[in-house]
């Protein structure tokens, strides 16, 4: 693409992970410059302005200057900037960095609207519950190689975590930790403070077999559960990282 | 689109409260300060009424110009008349200069002025000097006078009209005489040379709305500039527009500094008020073209770029005089080439020549100057803009 290829450009909009306003500039007026750098006529962009600011609830904030506006209040705004035009293809840069849970929802919300109404979204996040969310395709990108690409359960399978046990448990001696490590299927075995967290790699009745072995032991719990592995597990087992750079 | 952009850039810019007091309260407040400051000074400068006597005689009756000459300086019905004049006789004149009640008197010696004074001072010297000036004068009226007698008799005219001529001589050192006035008064005027250093550097600061306005349009200066950066528009087109929209809010600003400056501190800038506007209209695009070098050619931020404009807009006054005018003649005369590439010490000389000189040539030199400067400074602008490619944003 080349800098005077407007007719592709038309058809993109960008939402920037820092926020691209004019503090000088109301909502209403902010959406109106953006969006008249792409529509000419009057009439099209009001009524586009109209639907972005109702996709991101921003109705009673149009007089509002961004320097009232809350942090969520802001990124919705930024994201109505990028999107009033109506473009078929859309990224977004981390739209829900440092939002309330509310704006949270709301901006997820209106992703999910752009996408039914036929947009093509390319999503940049280190949210994976959002990922899981909204995305049909996922690519893990880690220090700019791709490490995996497909649908979220095409990438747990990649990253071969089958289940994830959680046991509530006081006192736990080393030797009852190594017993556990050698059972069957079992991938990795963590204990910290109350918790023992045991990964498998595959298998089924998993869960039955530990309450099993643990009931021989008589090793005494609070609480166990089993958890299908997320993608935030696939992404720590794939880059290989306990935190997030 | 032009007309979206130029309408938004406007709000922003008007919307920029930082920038509009830079651009807009700064020079007013600055203008205030200079004439509460150098109206005092020049009020205790004004020249007291020196008092003097003139020893009558018919010589003196005679000698038309110097008798009127003392007569306009002594106007009483004039507020800057230089002479309180008393004619009386010699003795008496002496004892007027003995009792210390007179600086001097005059007296006509052969036809020749004499000036009797009891002491040396700033007033002796002002009598002496005035004296001087008028003989000089006289005699050039004389030798003219006798030129076009020689002249018209040589043509065969059989009757000059030496009265005619006479008065036609006399018409010559009445122009000399005020064209001499003026250009005192020029030199005495500190609170003019300060407004005009400070509408040059009024002009000069549209650079910083000049890179305020571009900087929403370049990608490596802000998110804004980011944004617009991915739209379907001409980058050129964006940038004239912004640009142009800068310009007229400059030029609102020294608008706002001329009316406030000639209806609230009543300044007159004297009979060439279209040409100070014309001037003012190629210092403000000069101003508007450095911003736009500092935008584009300084890979910094943009605090950055608006300290070193603000240094080099200031550094610019202080050489064309704004803290004191020996400095503009200290350039001019060491190192004039200084003067000649500092658009501020363009706009004042522009200034000073209107005020100055009868002839406007200079003035002209000042303002084409300046356009070739701006020229100069788009182009290399145009150039750094063309060159921008960014690989991410």
């Amino acid at each position: 693409m080349k800098p005077n290829s407007y007719d592709i450009k038309r058809d993109i909009g960008v939402i920037f992970q820092e926020v691209a306003v004019f503090d000088e500039l109301t909502v209403y007026e902010n959406i109106d410059y953006f969006c008249g750098l792409y529509i000419k006529d009057k009439t099209t962009r009001k009524n586009y302005i109209e639907e972005a600011i109702k996709l991101v609830s921003l109705e009673d904030f149009k007089k509002f200057y961004p320097k009232q506006l809350s942090g969520g209040l802001l990124r919705r705004l930024n994201i109505a900037c990028g999107i009033a035009h109506k473009p078929k293809l859309i990224f977004l840069d981390e739209p829900t960095v440092a939002v309330d849970p509310q704006s949270r929802n709301n901006i997820l919300d209106g992703i999910k609207k752009l996408r039914e109404a036929g947009a093509t979204i390319v999503y940049t996040t280190h949210y994976m519950e959002e990922v899981e969310i909204l995305c049909d395709r996922i690519i893990i990108l880690d220090k700019g190689k791709i490490l995996a690409s497909g649908t979220a359960d095409e990438l747990k399978k990649k990253a071969r975590i089958e289940e994830k046990v959680t046991v509530e448990v006081n006192n736990l001696k080393e030797e009852q930790i190594d017993k556990i490590r050698n059972l069957q299927n079992v991938e990795e075995v963590k204990y910290n403070v109350n918790n023992l967290i045991i990964t498998y790699k595959q298998g089924e009745n998993n869960l039955g077999e530990l309450t099993n072995h643990l009931k021989k032991e008589e090793i005494k719990y609070n609480k166990i559960y089993s958890e299908r592995p997320t993608l935030n597990d696939v992404f720590l087992e794939l880059t290989g990282k306990e935190l997030r750079d | 689109m032009f007309i979206h952009n130029f309408k938004y850039t406007l709000k922003t810019l008007f919307g920029n409260k930082i920038l509009i007091f830079w651009t807009f309260a700064f020079p007013i407040i600055m203008a205030t300060f200079f004439n509460l400051a150098f109206s005092n000074i020049e009020n205790s400068e004004k020249l007291s009424i020196i008092d003097i006597a003139i020893v009558e005689s018919e010589e003196f009756k005679n000698n038309e110009i110097l008798k009127q000459s003392f007569e306009a300086l002594s106007d009483e019905e004039n507020e800057d008349r230089l002479f309180s004049l008393k004619y009386v006789q010699e003795t008496t004149a002496k004892e007027l200069l003995e009792n210390g009640e007179i600086t001097g008197y005059l007296k006509l010696d052969e036809d020749k002025p004499k000036i009797v004074i009891k002491s040396n001072g700033i007033n002796e010297s002002i009598l002496k000097y005035v004296t001087e000036e008028i003989t000089s004068t006289s005699k050039i009226v004389q030798d003219l006078a006798n030129k076009k007698i020689v002249k018209e008799s040589m043509q065969g005219k059989a009757q000059v009209d030496y009265e005619k001529i006479y008065k036609k001589a006399l018409e010559i050192a009445t122009k000399e005489d005020i064209s001499f006035k003026n250009i005192s008064n020029a030199n005495l005027s500190y609170t003019m040379i300060e407004f005009y250093t400070l509408i040059a550097m009024t002009c000069l600061y549209g650079g910083i709305l000049a890179m305020t306005a571009i900087n929403n349009s370049l990608a490596n200066m802000g998110n804004v500039g980011k944004r617009t950066a991915v739209a379907p528009i001409s980058k050129g087109k964006l940038i004239i527009s912004s640009v142009f929209a800068s310009y007229i809010t400059q030029l609102i600003g020294i608008s706002l500094l001329f009316i406030y400056t000639i209806f609230i501190l009543k300044v007159d800038y004297g009979n060439n008020l279209p040409l100070i506007v014309l001037l003012t209209l190629a210092g403000s695009l000069a101003g508007l073209s450095l911003g736009l070098v500092v935008a584009t050619t300084l890979k910094t931020n943009e605090n950055v770029k608006t300290g070193i404009l603000l240094a080099v807009t200031m550094f610019g006054c202080f050489l064309s005089g704004m803290m004191g005018i020996t400095m503009k003649y200290i350039v001019d005369t060491n190192v004039p080439i200084i003067n000649k590439l500092n658009p501020a010490s363009m706009i004042t000389d522009g200034l000073y020549s209107l005020y100055y000189y009868d002839t406007f040539s200079r003035y002209y030199i000042n303002v084409i100057s300046l356009l070739i400067f701006s020229s100069i400074m788009i182009a290399i602008s145009i150039i750094q803009l063309r060159k921008q490619k960014y690989e991410t944003l």
